[in-house]
């Protein structure tokens, strides 16, 4: 196990390397400077703000100091936020991303496993029928629909909740759905087949014959199997969570590093979208290994192959 | 004479004798009555924003500045914009931009995915082995992101938009077509033609394409759906389609703004864009079951 979870380590270095340089080459093919496009200021400012930025140097040089500056963990300077480093938007916006995601995952395994289950219990009856028609809606309902109408909804129509801002518990509520429920309704549908291919296995036949209770079967000879698509899934979920967050954050306006992301890809604030990639990489990639490690964990099959 | 052609087509019949895959799906996909409502919706909406603009006596950035944020009338069927602007209309543009986008992004997707897919598949051994390592390695990256990247550096063109979100989609497309040729190449059929010594052009062409379009149909259709909502969230954000012209996520993202005092601004976009991808999803899972009767056990 830890040559396996040492091997992925080592394959994933040439990857961020790969992302850190093909990010780095594609800011610098973007016409214009960071701050050629902002008022004019004049010719001898800019070259100042150039020199000092190491923006005048040949590019291989440039290269060659970011990634310098990497390997020290310094990702440089903000352009737009004067006087702030890249790493210090990511240390102070990054919590509330992180906790904003983990509401949203912790309603979606809520919803989803649950309903899931139910359905798989009585497939083509109400019992089925009615959870999963839920989840077509919630998978229908993207996060720009969703938190906006649930916003209009509960926020304005009630007003139970504030329809901005990161404050109260009560503000996390509606971000925290509205990013949720479209997994939801995903691990609805998982939890369902996963379930179903489980449940027609001869060895649930057998525990079932054996007279086992109906709710021992399900819990403790058919859960942990059927639960595997609902892992894998997971991977890919934390991605789409992130790439989520900048809408939410942005609907909601919540200071995370989301709508830092998509903030400095409008002022192009370069330092900080490259900063802010590498770092949503090196997470995309940890979370991959965290969801191998537990899909082997879970799956004795998968074990044999490494 | 007639008698002729009654008899060659009796001899086409008896030669496809059993039905033919297509007939087979064709045959559960009609019985699919969800499948086929989400077919006819996806039609209607399709035909009103392609159809629709010109029947429609506004064009999508026609202004009336005496009837700004006016609620659905008579007139305008949706009511108008904070700038005077036909409501439906800009609803129908969007919806050309919207499933375009979606339609091309899924084109380029599939060019890639199948090319890829079929060569890895075809190849098998170490080359095979390598270029499925290089899909295992793109997955894991942070791809949204990177199509916002490419949005921000490349300035904000719909050409670049889809091609930029094709280029996101083929991946698990090429891991589809290749696992399709690599069980297809060692079943017994291709192996018969191969002992009738019929070319290898024709292997391709009449045994292989035909079992992998299946697959690939019905994913292209999942494809779709999931490219429209990539397309609409760059738009949210205003990083895809820009104004004057519209989408749905850029109509979405206006009438978000201003939901509190002119809700049908939000309410009309939101669900036609939501209707669509109810329809597309549909329309997948019905040919999934229609066309890949292995995965539609249950």
């Amino acid at each position: 196990m830890l040559k396996f979870i040492a091997s992925r380590l080592l394959q994933s270095i040439p990857v961020l390397l790969l992302i850190a340089t093909a990010t780095f080459f594609m800011v610098r093919l973007a016409p214009g400077g960071p701050f050629s496009q902002e008022r004019q200021v004049s010719p001898v400012i800019l070259e100042k703000i150039n020199e000092h930025y190491g923006l005048n140097d040949p590019i291989i040089v440039q290269y060659g100091n970011y990634l310098k500056n990497l390997f020290k963990l310094d990702l440089g300077p903000s352009y737009a936020y004067q006087g702030r480093s890249v790493k210090e938007l990511i240390a102070e916006s990054f919590p509330v991303s992180l906790e904003l995601g983990c509401y949203a995952l912790l309603v979606a395994l809520a919803l989803g496993i649950p309903a899931g289950i139910i359905a798989s219990l009585k497939p083509n009856t109400l019992y089925d029928y009615l959870p999963m028609s839920f989840s077509m809606l919630g998978i229908c309902l993207p996060t720009f629909v969703l938190g906006p109408l649930l916003a209009l909804t509960l926020g304005i129509g009630l007003g139970w909740f504030h329809v901005s801002g990161w404050y109260t518990l009560g503000d996390r509520v509606l971000p925290s759905l509205t990013l949720g429920l479209f997994y939801g309704a995903y691990i609805a549908r998982l939890t369902r087949a996963g379930m179903l291919e489980i449940l027609s296995k001869d060895f649930i036949r057998t525990a079932r014959a054996k007279g086992v209770p109906e709710h021992k079967v399900i819990f403790k000879h058919s859960l942990k199997g059927g639960m595997l698509p609902v892992v894998n899934f997971l991977g890919p979920a934390v991605a789409g969570l992130i790439s989520g967050s900048f809408v939410v954050e942005t609907i909601f306006q919540i200071p995370g590093l989301g709508r830092h992301f998509v903030n400095a890809a409008f002022n192009r604030d370069y330092t900080m979208i490259m900063g802010t990639v590498l770092f949503y990489a090196i997470l995309i990639v940890l979370f991959n290994l965290v969801v191998d490690i537990i899909q082997a964990a879970m799956n004795p099959r998968l074990r044999l192959h490494d | 004479m007639g008698a002729l052609i009654d008899n060659t087509a009796n001899e086409a019949l008896t030669l496809e004798s059993g039905t033919s895959l297509w007939k087979d799906a064709w045959y559960h996909f009609t019985r699919n009555r969800l499948a086929l409502l989400g077919g006819c919706i996806f039609l209607v909406v399709f035909l009103f924003s392609f159809a629709g603009p010109w029947l429609s006596p506004y064009s999508y950035n026609d202004q009336d500045l005496s009837l700004v944020s006016q609620p659905p009338s008579k007139a305008h069927w949706m009511g108008t914009d904070n700038l005077g602007r036909d409501l439906c209309t800009r609803i129908m543009y969007g919806g050309r931009v919207s499933i375009g986008v979606g339609f091309a992004a899924t084109a380029v997707s599939l060019l890639i995915g199948v090319l890829y897919g079929t060569v890895s598949g075809y190849a098998g051994g170490k080359t095979d082995a390598l270029m499925m390592r290089i899909v295992d390695i793109l997955y894991a990256l942070p791809f949204t992101i990177f199509v916002i990247l490419l949005m921000v550096i490349f300035g904000r063109n719909i050409v670049l938009l889809f091609l930029a979100i094709g280029a996101v989609e083929w991946l698990t497309m090429a891991r589809i077509v290749r696992g399709q040729v690599l069980s297809l190449k060692k079943l017994e059929f291709i192996e018969a033609a191969v002992a009738l010594g019929l070319s290898r052009n024709r292997i391709i062409l009449r045994h292989l394409i035909p079992n992998v379009l299946g697959p690939v149909i019905v994913y292209a259709t999942l494809t779709v759906p999931s490219a429209m909502l990539l397309e609409a969230v760059l738009s949210f954000l205003g990083l895809g389609v820009q104004p004057p012209m519209s989408s749905w996520g850029l109509l979405i993202k206006d009438g978000s703004e201003m939901m509190e005092v002119y809700p049908w601004l939000l309410i009309f976009p939101a669900f036609f864009f939501s209707v669509t991808l109810f329809a597309l999803n549909f329309l997948g899972d019905g040919l999934r079951d229609a066309l890949d009767p292995q995965s539609a056990q249950d």
